[in-house]
């Protein structure tokens, strides 16, 4: 039972609270995610602990070649923000198409990856950007990137008594373009069947850098190597973005979402590695892995088209 | 029961109400506050029946704890007429006969609002993104926009 709601109005403060009892204390961000499946949890939290009225990380800026974006900003902030559209062209769309307008009004870029979720659209995008992520906790800050944000299915490698308080983007460089592409059953307010997003840096119609990236994959998104090995050093062209495609999908696995665990009837789910809590959109692993090809191409064809002169 | 003074501005009036800070906005709204426009649908942020207003942004009463809104300003539908009179986008609802069963109209109207002050002035795709969330299984949606383009226009007249 909630026993209280507390405003801490500095990063400082926000950990002192947390410190005191980090198991039965809740850092709410947008909170939008806790209310979907964190109602059984809610019996054994006593505080939440808002950041809503931490001022410094509410901003996005640049610094040293980077866009940094503090741990408040929501996805509409972040679709709509100057700096990320000028750098991110993948992160706009993929922060203006999660959920629903209400949702976005409310729910944060880093609480879409600290969830733990496996779908995650966002951190997706940002480990396609190679983001980096602040962590902090009373001993001091430690920098992390998306891929161990995760410990293991459903479950952030955030210990209780830290607090993300920012993500750091390297700036676009000459020539660089991104993309994300998602598959869904329908327009706004679904799960993904899969989503990738792709980072593409091109000199002179050749390929310098090439990061592309899927989900759901468990405990996060993966980057597949194999197509910025194969591609890194060739021409942009259609051709060279199918073969891409193709090599994907033979380079990581999907899962079937199989129909027989506890989430579908809202009850939490108890196995660990659960298949469907991976995917919640029934779908297989055959058709998800016949689809790939498509939208890796797709992603790259339009990172390319997103490039800047 | 661990009961707080959360105080807040309900359609432009200041509220003192004792609650749990964990307990959703809309129930504290409905059940405490009395207020029974505002409905509720899934309770997990999926239909939109719930829309309020908070600090001038749409969004699922149903996904915040009343801890959250402290000292913030929440618009629900009671609050969308003002000096007794409808909204534009009431009216043309009315008048276009955008409304079926009407369980998920207080939303709608909540969301057009806030889209309305954010942009007068709105294209197919602004309404249609900004009625994303909002679920009508009537399946009314093309009487709904056909009313959201019509109010803009009449705002747009007045203004």
């Amino acid at each position: 039972m909630i026993q209280d709601y507390l405003f801490p109005t500095s990063v400082e403060e926000a950990l002192k609270i947390l410190v005191k009892d980090p198991e039965k204390s809740k850092v709410i961000g947008g909170g939008t995610s806790f209310y979907i499946d964190g109602k059984e949890l809610a019996k054994d939290i006593s505080y939440f602990i808002d950041l809503g009225q931490i001022k410094e990380l509410g901003e996005i800026y640049e610094e040293d070649g980077f866009i940094v974006m503090g741990a408040n900003t929501t996805l509409t902030q972040c679709s709509k923000n100057p700096l990320i559209k000028e750098n991110y062209p993948a992160l706009v769309k993929a922060s203006a198409n999660l959920g629903s307008t209400q949702i976005r009004n409310m729910a944060t870029v880093v609480g879409n990856i600290v969830n733990g979720k496996p779908f995650s659209d966002l951190a997706t995008v940002l480990m396609a950007l190679d983001a980096v992520f602040t962590i902090e906790d009373q001993d001091g800050s430690r920098e992390t990137k998306v891929k161990d944000m995760y410990h293991k299915l459903g479950i952030s490698a955030l210990k209780a008594t830290e607090l993300v308080t920012k993500i750091k983007i390297p700036k676009r460089v000459q020539g660089e373009g991104s993309a994300f592409q998602r598959l869904e059953i329908r327009e706004g307010l679904s799960f993904p069947v899969i989503n990738v997003a792709a980072k593409l840096v091109v000199d002179k119609n050749i390929i310098k850098d090439a990061v592309v990236t899927a989900s759901p994959l468990a405990p996060g998104p993966k980057v597949i190597e194999a197509i910025g090995e194969f591609l890194i050093g060739k021409e942009a062209t259609d051709d060279n973005f199918v073969e891409a495609g193709l090599l994907a999908t033979k380079s990581i696995k999907f899962h079937t979402s199989p129909l027989n665990c506890g989430a579908i009837a809202g009850v939490t789910c108890k196995f660990e590695n659960c298949h469907y809590c991976l995917n919640p959109v029934p779908s297989t692993a055959q058709y998800r892995h016949e689809v790939l090809p498509v939208l890796v191409k797709r992603c790259l064809s339009l990172a390319l088209e997103e490039i800047n002169d | 029961m661990s009961l707080k003074k959360i105080s807040f501005f309900l359609n432009g009036e200041a509220k003192d109400v004792y609650a749990n800070p964990g307990d959703m906005l809309v129930d504290v709204i409905r059940d405490k506050l009395g207020l029974l426009g505002t409905k509720v649908g899934c309770k997990t942020g999926g239909c939109g029946a719930c829309t309020v207003m908070l600090d001038g942004l749409a969004v699922n009463s149903c996904m915040i704890p009343v801890g959250k809104v402290a000292g913030k300003s929440v618009v629900t539908i009671e609050g969308v007429a003002e000096n007794n009179e409808l909204h534009p986008i009431q009216e043309a609802m009315m008048e276009d006969g955008a409304v079926q069963c009407g369980y998920c109209t207080p939303g709608i109207i909540v969301s057009a609002k806030a889209l309305f002050d954010e942009n007068p002035n709105p294209d197919s795709e602004d309404i249609h993104r900004a009625l994303e969330g909002n679920i009508c299984r009537c399946t009314g949606y093309i009487k709904v926009e056909e009313a959201i383009v019509k109010a803009a226009s009449n705002i747009r007249k007045e203004g």
